[in-house]
């Protein structure tokens, strides 16, 4: 069958009332639970899962894949705002996007991050119909030494996060990566650093640490101020200018190419497409120096990598029967409770489940559009809540969201640790963001290098001999340079200065 | 009063008191089913099925949730600190109440003591698996087992986790076969998956629930199952026992119902008998066949029996594989 064959095929299954209602509700939980910290669409979806149990296999799938990329829309919401990642592929979005909320630029910030979550969401629509088998063919060439070397590069660009002093950036990121390593061993299956506790058996939850280290934190600094900023007056426009159209529309083409790509490899993540395209956007952005202070381009870029990231994460799972993630797991098993587990030979067998779900994410992502436009005004007004009512609502809903992940009192005492450390980590003057780089790159590349080097019979050489994994080491290598060169030079330069 | 009809008294009142809290349950409140595996994992998705029907059957919701970490440990522990109200049950599992008896030095609760057997539920077989399109020269166990004695250490195997019954049977296999197979551990099914499909690991015993579908599309090749018998939806398999020569040798794990320790026993038989009578339903039985499993309809003593027996027979598999945590 062609392509507008088959989407045809596709849009007959996805415009039916039922499914159209379904997708509706499933954009609607998922811009709800996304604005709402720590509630991720993981909880979400396994509570919801036994309510469509009844539903045809297409219209429960249409739901739960609208609660996943609804997600990540309302994410962006509370991280511009009030600097809170709702989700974690919004940390990057706290950035510059709460820094234009100061500047009263939060309706810009937030009609830009919709707007480019629209546009990266159609194109990774059209991108999982044009291309998913041989997408997920060349996610099939990522082995471990491959992976070991896109972490790498990714922990180049950790550095290349934070503005300000790169030695501090350095020492967060180290910091991060120690943090990672709490938790079993996957090759030894040791312990390390657990004390015993069987919560950290398995690590400390990423949710955990970013509630802390940005929720938590930054109600502690700013309760030190005597004098808050108003924050009501500073509202300004609710619509992005001509200049900033201008700034953003190119990172949102480059965020959603990145985030497309990244989204296909097993293991990939909407939050590494973030990061990823934030890291990407300040090292061609002609002023870098913009970057944490309110650009642009800084909202853009990964506020699209991460819709488009999420996306294309389907397409492992519906092509190969591979789940990308955990949440892509949890659909794997809900297609296995409904008899439909996908396979290599799933679209062929099940052509309209596959073009119904690919057709409705486009719709979805329409709705969502018109959902979001919209509600920015409201949102914004959120903005005018005084701060004794603000911080204690923020506290709560951080508690109530890392309290959902499971059910577990202790990892809430995590989080308030986590508070007080990126308290002293602000105190300090240093950026946050690297520490949760580190945290998710380390422990990945870690257990990569090693499966590698297992795998090649203790061959270091493995790493050079690969095509993809060179070529993505010279990246790195050369990232780096670029990265520390004029670094050095301005550090002389203010050195010269005194 | 003689001192017989004193006691007789007591164990009435005791008797009519017991009576009387299985006469409210399952009315008060949901029924909780926690699982130790994160959702969508082979024990999540059971639970959910069974949830359905023994709902029906109790007349009262069932909650399907969990506890997960540190290899379902976490799970375990939660509910064998529960209440005992017959309000909180668990899934576990051969792996969170046998293997890990042994394979973790330290636990929380006592595997055996702390829990009341409910029901056995099914046996899950694991499948040696191979890609054909990585190895198409191997159609056959002894195919597999002559090119890992012509070039020992070449073969990788993936497992799901150090520990794992994947990477036990994987150990236990070579061992009996005499061959020289390198362990590749991964965290948890999906990633393994995907080194078995981009030929990092060569071959893997992986359970049948998640590759059943990709078993039909010949994605993956199965050249034997680790149970004793064949099972009903792969009837083309063979017993590795048989198809690698090796007589005896089985590796099977199978999913449980526990409840916490002095849970009432009306509670804990009446739920053994809704579980067997829905193990034995046409519709469910074809339903948990098509995945793989084979249902273990048994009485609660027989279940006793069997966990006692696993315990020791993992704890000699766990020593020699030379798996380890903590």
């Amino acid at each position: 069958m062609d392509l507008f064959g088959n989407l045809a095929l596709g849009f007959s299954v996805a415009v039916t009332p039922t499914n159209l209602l379904f997708c509706l509700l499933g954009a609607l939980v998922g811009t709800l639970i996304g604005v709402l910290p720590g509630i991720g669409p993981l909880a979400t979806i396994s509570m919801l899962l036994p309510l469509t149990y009844h539903f045809a296999p297409v219209t429960a799938l249409i739901m739960l894949a609208g609660i996943y990329y609804g997600a990540q829309y309302g994410g962006s919401t509370t991280a511009i705002l009030v600097k809170l990642p709702g989700e974690t592929s919004s940390v990057v979005t706290t950035l510059d996007g709460h820094q234009m909320a100061l500047q009263g630029r939060a309706g810009a910030a937030l009609a830009i991050a919709a707007l480019g979550s629209f546009f990266a969401g159609s194109v990774a629509t059209l991108f999982i119909a044009l291309a998913s088998p041989p997408l997920a063919r060349l996610g099939l060439q990522f082995q471990a030494p491959e992976y070991f070397a896109l972490m790498a590069l990714g922990l180049v660009g950790a550095v290349v996060l934070a503005h300000g002093a790169i030695d501090k950036a350095i020492g967060v990121t180290l910091l991060g990566l120690l943090l990672g390593l709490i938790g079993s061993d996957v090759n030894s299956g040791t312990e390390r650093f657990t004390f015993g506790v069987p919560q950290l058996a398995d690590g400390i939850g990423f949710v955990v640490i970013a509630m802390g280290l940005f929720g938590v934190a930054d109600i502690l600094v700013n309760l030190e101020k005597s004098e808050m900023p108003r924050l009501a007056a500073v509202i300004g426009r609710l619509w992005p200018s001509r200049e900033e159209f201008r700034q953003a529309a190119p990172a949102s083409v480059r965020g959603t190419v990145l985030g497309s790509l990244l989204g296909v490899l097993p293991g990939g993540s909407a939050a590494l497409a973030a990061f990823s395209s934030y890291a990407l956007e300040k090292k061609i952005a002609r002023e870098p120096e913009r970057f944490g202070r309110g650009a642009i381009e800084g909202v853009a870029g990964p506020e699209s990598a991460n819709n488009a990231g999420a996306q294309a994460s389907f397409i492992p799972m519906l092509t190969l029967g591979i789940p990308a993630n955990a949440l892509m797991a949890l659909m794997m098993g809900a297609m296995q409770i409904f008899g439909v587990a996908p396979s290599p030979r799933f679209i062929a067998e099940q052509p309209a489940l596959f073009w119904g779900v690919v057709c409705s994410m486009w719709i979805g992502n329409l709705m969502l559009l018109v959902i979001n436009l919209p509600l920015i005004g409201l949102w914004v007004q959120m903005l005018r809540l005084p701060y004794r009512l603000l911080h204690p609502t923020i506290l709560l809903l951080c508690c109530i969201g890392v309290y959902s992940l499971n059910s577990s009192a202790i990892e809430v005492m995590f989080m308030l640790v986590f508070g007080a450390l990126g308290y002293l980590l602000l105190k300090f003057g240093c950026e946050p963001a690297p520490l949760l780089l580190g945290f998710v790159l380390g422990p990945l590349m870690e257990e990569n290098l090693r499966r590698a080097l297992l795998v090649s019979r203790g061959n270091p050489w493995v790493f050079l001999e690969r095509p993809i994994s060179a070529a993505l080491l010279a990246a790195a290598a050369l990232l780096l340079i670029a990265v520390i060169l004029p670094s050095f030079r301005r550090t002389r330069a203010q050195a010269f200065q005194e | 009063m003689s001192p017989s009809t004193i006691i007789t008294a007591v164990i009435l009142a005791a008797a009519s008191l017991s009576g009387a809290a299985a006469q409210d349950w399952p009315k008060e409140r949901p029924i909780q089913i926690f699982g130790g595996f994160p959702t969508g994992a082979g024990t999540d998705i059971f639970a959910r099925m069974l949830a359905e029907p023994l709902g029906k059957a109790l007349g009262q919701t069932i909650v399907v949730d969990s506890r997960t970490g540190a290899g379902g440990n976490i799970g375990s522990e939660f509910v064998a600190r529960a209440k005992p109200d017959g309000y909180t049950f668990l899934i576990g599992t051969a792996g969170t109440h046998a293997i890990n008896a042994t394979l973790y030095k330290q636990l929380n609760f006592d595997v055996m003591k702390d829990f009341e057997h409910v029901a056995l539920l099914v046996d899950v077989p694991n499948v040696l698996i191979v890609n054909p399109k990585v190895l198409p020269d191997i159609k056959s166990c002894s195919d597999l087992l002559a090119a890992a004695k012509k070039e020992p250490g070449k073969l990788n195997y993936a497992s799901t986790g150090n520990g794992a019954s994947g990477h036990l049977a994987g150990a236990q296999f070579a061992q009996a076969a005499g061959i020289d197979i390198v362990h590749v551990p991964y965290r948890g099914t999906p990633p393994a998956m995907n080194a078995m499909m981009s030929g990092e690991a060569q071959l893997m015993f992986q359970q049948s629930i998640p590759i059943m579908a990709q078993l039909r599309a010949g994605t993956f090749r199965p050249l034997g199952i680790t149970t004793a018998q064949k099972v009903a939806a792969l009837p083309e398999v063979p017993p590795v026992a048989e198809a690698c020569n090796l007589p005896g040798w089985e590796s099977t794990t199978w999913y449980a119902l526990f409840a916490p320790k002095g849970t009432p026993e009306p509670v804990v038989r009446r739920m053994n008998e809704e579980v067997n009578r829905i193990l034995r339903e046409p519709e469910f039985d074809r339903k948990i066949k098509d995945m793989g499993l084979v249902p273990l309809p048994s009485s609660i003593e027989e279940f006793k029996k069997v966990h006692a027996a696993d315990i020791e027979k993992w704890r000699d598999r766990v020593r020699k594989s030379g798996a380890q945590v903590d």
